[in-house]
């Protein structure tokens, strides 16, 4: 199971090169407002990076662009601008040279920190995943320039690790809360302001360990924001987007959903963190499609493909949502 | 394709063969450049960065094999194999897998065979488990060609490679390959030595490995069961230390294993009869019966039947399992009621006493068949009909029976269709009178079911009831029914209905049908004969009458209605009643001589002028059908 | 030996960059569909014939044996799919841009290449040439049965050409079946995009809308704003790629809304009509309905517009993930409608290690 989780890094990051190479990322507002630079550049010298050392990975990605459907396109856009605009508005809101912390749970390979780390000299991120990924990533990063000036000279020897000034990828298992703490303690504060990001993250953990480790996590840092993305199983009757979506990863990916059904709609997604939090916010991503993006911006998304799917879109995208909490 | 350039990557000289498509098959082409272009292209092909055609090439590998022929398949293809196996992704990997299995032929026979085990190696150690398993039944196939010699230098070190290896995906390919040599291998010290290595997996660190080692010890003692003799008692000391190690392992996905195992090792002993170890392990079958994790009660109750009955010699352990089992009918776990509910009647024939049977098994029945979980109380309905030649008939009537009939009115379609599926055997001991009354609403219920699959179901059940209910019962009740289903908006259940009135003309006669069926059937409502699908599957459904009820019927009813519809402003009616001629004569073919005139009257002319209809496909049946009828009167 | 091609990441994305509204840019997209090789490539309509294909002995027996093969989910050779495209040319070439359709006929919408399900469909409607069927195009694209269920249905055709009625969908295109699968799909099955060449120039023939007993107009998308009466769509010139714009293209490509008037279509192409223009134009024309396919619907098929208009879908679970049901229109000689709802077939074992799950976002 655990490697069923691992392996569907490779789905996010081909999701993104596909984004990428139709032209659906970077948009206007990730380089205007998050101020993020060779977006395209970075994302494929980590491709780059990962042929080297992995034919299988490779090929997955190579195969996933060359059939990368609107939908997809889509659904990864809006996933992705959406939370590098919460993490944006969250750099905002800190004082100017207080320290921030981020930490990503279940990394994969996100290159986000780049990004960010580059803007903001005080923040520190955190990025955890298994040990697998963790370890073709850290050797991708160590093995370029375009990482390597913006996270800082790697400090150890560990070739399945980075760790320099501001910058920690470690492998963790987030079933382990005790194990993700022990990281935290040592490499983070509980007194600085925190972003905790889980991208398709909590769906795949269990129920009773997955309200452990938001708990933990909101009590271990004093104050924080908490963005989260991940699939709902919908909760009318009729609706069967999330048996069926259980049923055919289980089959063919050997992956479990157990809380899929359980928070199953926004709502229900919102409580786990509404106990220790002072306010919540949810929406789908259709909602976000239909109130954030601006008709221009729909436009120039119509004009890279055509979407023939809408209908489609609106079923995926209502059935994924992103929450930000804040405590 | 540049097989040029890939002649000159193999270093050899060639001209002829090397102008890109018409290199195969150029006439004039020299011997070598002939042989060397499969190799060639093959190179190309699974160089293709679309691994459509990677795979595509290596599903033509057995061509290309032949093209070369042994001795370059040997020196040229195997080689370039086994370094493909090492880097490509796990769709063209199982591809190689499986043909490699099948390769032995190409290579020049058994004698080389051992060539293809580095490869197959390779192909064993991946992480996709499609591909391990393919390579590793491709293994099995290869040892079976593998003389003694063989197997010894070659295929059980490859064993001892992969079950000793870092990766736990080699070592779980391992235990799948110990079958092929076990009841080989004769010499007792070095079967010792295997199974001391099996042993090492069954304690594997990593669950994967004991896994699959549980898995597949079933199979090597079964091996050890067809040759009595081969065993040694230290051997059994391994597998019983296997089997100790198994049901005591801490991970319920490999304790379950164990269930499986220790049926094989019954059998073992039963068949040995040997029965000084049975004490013991009756208790690690009630133990795994008993046992916290549900899955392993789960894998018990599967299993129970199987398992109780290596204890039936003796009717005390028999009856030592007999509350165990019933513990198992109130377990907590669904899945475990749903696994022990098809054994109550395999269970009760091992206990025998019909008295047993009535005191302790039926109040489980009867819980059973309330169960929380409809897919208990299906599981139940699928088998438990059988208890009835188990206790006495007036039992039966008594205790029996009232449960069936209130699982007749189960509200889950799939319990009543389970027990309608299996009424014969109740009619046997009691008859189904006892039953009609609650069959009815059950069967008009299901044939009323939203899913049409459901309703199909029920009447592919009608003919066997209409057989036991007999005709008069069957009219007063069910006829109706059988005639509304023709009306059905599913296409599927409409062509059901008429192959059942068919099946039902085959048990009650053509007189019953001509006077029960198809009198009413032309009866039927004008109104309704407006519309064509009505008027298509009425035709059809006389149609298929025609060979079971008697030439008069057919003549003097059938007939009269499909030249009625001849000229039906329908074309698709036209041509069904073009191809319902053919079928009319077939059966007066008999009697072609009486029915001359008729023939030549009403069948003949009509399809005449259809032949000359305005629809182009009322014509092509037409014309179909007059040159079958003429063949038919020839 | 070197298996790994070299070519860089950059190069590879580019050089699948994907097709556009400009035709000049798609021309260069695969090796296979480049600019000296564009529509007519294939040839199948080189050597088109002056009158209709009549059937004789030898290809009725030979198509019967296609369809008995493609039946069983098997594909046609590449020889055999020539052939078959040849004679659907000389079936469809006669066939008008308003095809006329006698009742009674059973309407089907998107198929999209889920060929059990069109098995199914046949269960529950009946087996053609038995009943009559019309179908609303989007045969290909999304599922993966997209050669075997398009080879079926045209073999149908050419074999029961009064039976039958293939119309053309927005999918029945060069452009967008290489963004959905259908080009893939060729290339997986056959080594070569030659099939899909083919079928997509036999695309070109395919009638564009019918017109059921003169009441009701069938079409895959909607309405479009030139076009005002049935007759404006008969001097259309149909035998072409599906435009960008346009009045094919909007027949193909629009959708009715809540909304009045014309709108803008979330879709990169067409426009959304409403219940004003619907009535106006089954005003103006003596229609009694639209019949049209083109959108999911959850229950297979949705009235709008007051009954002017009707969706039907018959793609049940929509690419295996949208949990919908499907449906088909029985429209019988007395214009009675009566919809048949269905779900999915049993679905036999899919081929296994090219795991072929819906995409999901994980």
């Amino acid at each position: 199971m655990d490697r069923a989780v691992q392996q569907t890094d490779y789905d996010a990051f081909s999701c993104k090169i596909s984004a990428i190479a139709k032209k659906y990322l970077p948009c206007q507002k990730q380089v205007e407002y998050c101020g993020m630079e060779d977006y395209a550049a970075l994302h494929m010298a980590y491709g780059q990076g990962l042929k080297a050392l992995s034919r299988r990975a490779y090929g997955k990605i190579q195969k996933a662009v060359n059939s990368g459907l609107p939908l997809m396109n889509y659904g990864t856009y809006l996933r992705t601008l959406a939370v590098d605009v919460e993490i944006m508005s969250f750099l905002k809101q800190v004082p100017k040279n207080s320290k921030v912390q981020i930490v990503n749970l279940g990394c994969g390979s996100d290159l986000r920190m780049i990004h960010f780390m580059s803007q903001y000299p005080q923040l520190t991120w955190v990025d955890l995943d298994y040990s697998e990924s963790v370890s073709v990533k850290a050797k991708i990063l160590k093995s370029n320039d375009c990482f390597l000036k913006t996270l800082g000279p790697p400090q150890n020897t560990d070739d399945a690790e980075y760790v320099s000034d501001r910058y920690l990828l470690r492998s963790c298992n987030l079933n382990i809360v005790e194990n993700l703490l022990d990281i935290l303690k040592e490499f983070t504060y509980p007194d600085v302001q925190t972003l905790v990001l889980t991208e398709c993250v909590l769906c795949y953990v269990k129920l009773p360990q997955s309200q452990r480790l938001i708990h933990e996590m909101m009590s271990f840092y004093q104050t924080g924001t908490w963005v989260s993305y991940d699939p709902i199983g919908g909760e009318k009757k009729a609706d069967k987007f999330g048996s069926i979506m259980q049923a055919n990863l289980r089959e063919a990916r050997q992956l479990e959903l157990p809380t899929l059904m359980v928070f199953n709609s926004p709502a229900k997604y919102s409580q786990r963190f509404e106990d220790n939090s002072k306010s919540t916010e949810i929406r789908t991503m259709w909602q976000y499609y239909v109130q954030e993006i601006t008709d221009v911006e729909k436009n120039r998304l119509k004009s890279l493909q055509f979407l023939d799917e809408i209908e489609e879109v609106e079923i995926v995208l209502s059935h994924y949502v992103l929450l930000k909490a804040i405590w | 394709m540049s097989d040029n350039k890939m002649a000159e990557k193999d270093g050899r000289s060639k001209k002829e063969a090397t102008s890109s498509d018409s290199g195969a098959t150029d006439p004039n082409g020299v011997q070598n450049g002939e042989d060397l272009y499969p190799l060639a292209l093959l190179m190309d092909e699974l160089k293709h960065d679309d691994i459509g055609n990677r795979v595509e090439a290596m599903k033509k590998l057995d061509t290309i094999a032949i093209a070369l022929g042994p001795q370059r398949a040997r020196d040229e293809l195997v080689p370039f194999l086994t370094e493909v196996a090492q880097d490509d992704e796990d769709e063209v990997f199982a591809v190689l897998a499986e043909q490699l299995g099948k390769f032995v032929p190409f290579i020049g026979g058994s004698k080389f065979a051992t060539l293809l085990l580095p490869a197959l190696e390779i192909l064993a150690s991946t992480e996709e488990t499609l591909v391990r398993d393919k390579a590793v039944e491709s293994l099995n196939n290869v040892a079976q060609e593998l003389s003694e010699d063989q197997l010894f230098h070659d295929f059980i070190p490859l064993i001892e490679h992969l079950a000793t290896a870092d990766w736990f995906s080699s070592k779980v390919s391992s235990c799948g390959l110990f079958r092929s040599v076990l009841a080989r291998v004769k010499d007792d010290k070095f079967r010792k030595e295997l199974l001391a290595l099996y042993l090492q997996l069954v304690q594997d660190e990593t669950p994967m490995v004991r896994r699959a080692a549980g898995k597949n010890l079933p199979v090597l003692i079964d091996l050890l069961t067809q040759n009595p003799d081969l065993s040694t008692s230290d051997d059994w000391d391994y597998i019983s230390n296997m089997f100790q190690k198994i049901i005591g392992d801490t991970q319920d996905s490999v304790k379950f294993l164990a269930v499986d195992v220790l049926v094989s090792i019954l059998k073992f002993f039963n068949k040995k009869n040997d029965t000084t170890h049975a004490k013991d392990l009756l208790r690690s079958a009630i133990q795994l019966i008993t046992d916290e994790a549900w899955r392993v009660r789960y894998m018990a109750a599967e299993r129970f039947e199987d398992l109780a009955s290596q204890f039936k010699s003796n009717p005390q352990y028999i009856d030592e399992l007999s509350g165990p089992f019933l513990a198992l009918c109130e377990d907590n776990e669904s899945d475990v009621r749903k696994g022990v509910a098809k054994q109550l009647p395999g269970f009760s024939k091992l206990l025998g006493d019909p008295q047993v049977v009535l005191k302790k098994v039926l109040p489980a029945v009867q819980n059973l068949s309330m169960d929380e979980s409809e897919l208990v109380r299906a599981s139940l309905a699928s088998e438990i009909t059988n208890l009835a030649p188990l206790i006495p008939k007036q039992d039966a009537i008594d205790s029996l029976i009232p449960i069936l009939l209130n699982m007749l009115k189960d509200e889950y379609p799939d319990v009543r269709l389970n027990i309608i599926a299996k009424l014969k055997v109740v009619n046997e001991v009691v008859g189904i009178d006892l039953l009609s009354e609650s069959l009815l609403p059950a069967i008009t219920e299901l044939a009323k079911d939203v899913n049409w699959r459901v309703r199909m179901a029920i009447i592919d059940y009608i003919p066997l009831l209409a057989e036991q209910l007999g005709v008069e019962f069957f009219d007063q009740q069910l006829g109706d029914l059988c005639l509304s289903w023709l009306w059905d908006t599913v296409y599927s259940i409409r062509s059901a209905a008429v192959v059942n009135l068919k099946n039902l003309t085959k048990i009650f006669g053509s007189d019953w049908s001509s006077e029960k069926i198809i009198s009413r059937l032309l009866k039927s409502d004008s109104q309704l004969l407006e519309n064509f699908v009505y008027r298509i599957t009425l035709l059809s459904a006389l149609t298929e009458l025609v060979p079971v009820v008697s030439a008069e019927v057919t003549t003097q009813k059938i007939l009269p209605f499909i030249n009625h519809l001849a000229d039906d402003a329908v074309p698709n009616i036209r041509f069904n009643v073009a191809q319902s001629y053919v079928v009319v004569l077939e059966s007066l073919r008999a009697d072609k001589d009486k029915y001359k005139e008729l023939i030549n009257r009403s069948i003949l002319s009509s399809l005449e002028k259809l032949r000359e209809d305005s629809d182009i496909d009322v014509r092509y049946f037409a014309n179909r059908s007059l040159e079958r009828c003429q063949a038919l009167l020839a | 030996m070197e298996i790994d091609n070299d070519v860089a990441m950059q190069d590879v994305t580019e050089e699948r960059l994907d097709p556009t509204l400009d035709e000049d840019a798609s021309a260069e997209l695969h090796d296979g569909a480049n600019s000296s090789e564009g529509p007519g490539a294939s040839g199948i309509a080189d050597h088109k014939a002056s009158k209709p294909l009549q059937l004789d002995a030898g290809n009725i027996g030979q198509l019967d044996q296609w369809i008995e093969h493609l039946g069983k989910c098997q594909v046609l050779s590449e020889e055999d799919v020539a052939r078959l495209c040849k004679m659907a040319v000389d079936v469809l070439q006669f066939e008008e841009n308003v095809q006329p359709v006698n009742v009674p006929v059973t309407i089907c919408g998107d198929v999209h290449g889920q060929f059990h399900d069109l098995m199914e469909l046949f269960k529950i409607g009946g087996p053609c040439p038995d009943t009559n069927y019309l179908f609303m195009g989007d045969y290909v694209d999304r599922g993966y049965y997209s050669v075997e269920t398009v080879s079926y249905l045209v073999a149908m055709k050419v074999r029961y050409p009064k039976r039958i009625t293939i119309l053309r969908g927005n999918h029945e295109s060069r452009q967008i079946t290489q963004v959905y699968g259908f080009y893939d799909e060729c290339l997986r099955k056959y080594g070569s995009a030659n099939v899909w060449k083919m079928f997509t120039d036999l695309f070109d023939y395919f009638p564009i809308t019918a017109l059921v007993d003169n009441k009701v107009f069938c079409l895959h998308g909607g309405l479009s704003p030139m076009i005002e009466t049935v007759d404006q769509v008969r001097e259309l010139n149909r035998i072409q790629e599906v435009p960008h714009e346009g009045p094919m293209c909007d027949l193909l490509w629009s959708d009715p809304d809540d909304r009045g008037g014309w709108g803008i279509s979330p879709r990169g192409a067409g426009f959304t009509f409403g219940q004003d223009i619907s009535e106006q134009f089954n005003h103006t024309n003596d229609l009694s309905l639209i019949a049209r396919a083109h959108q999911l619907v959850m229950e297979g098929y949705a009235w709008s517009h007051q009954q002017n208009v009707v969706t039907i879908f018959s793609a049940p679970n929509y690419c295996y993930r949208c949990g919908n049901q499907a449906a088909i229109m029985e429209f019988d000689e007395n214009h009675n409608r009566q919809f048949l709802q269905y779900d999915p077939s049993m679905r036999p074992g899919e081929p296994t290690v090219s795991r072929k799950t819906p995409d999901y976002f994980l």
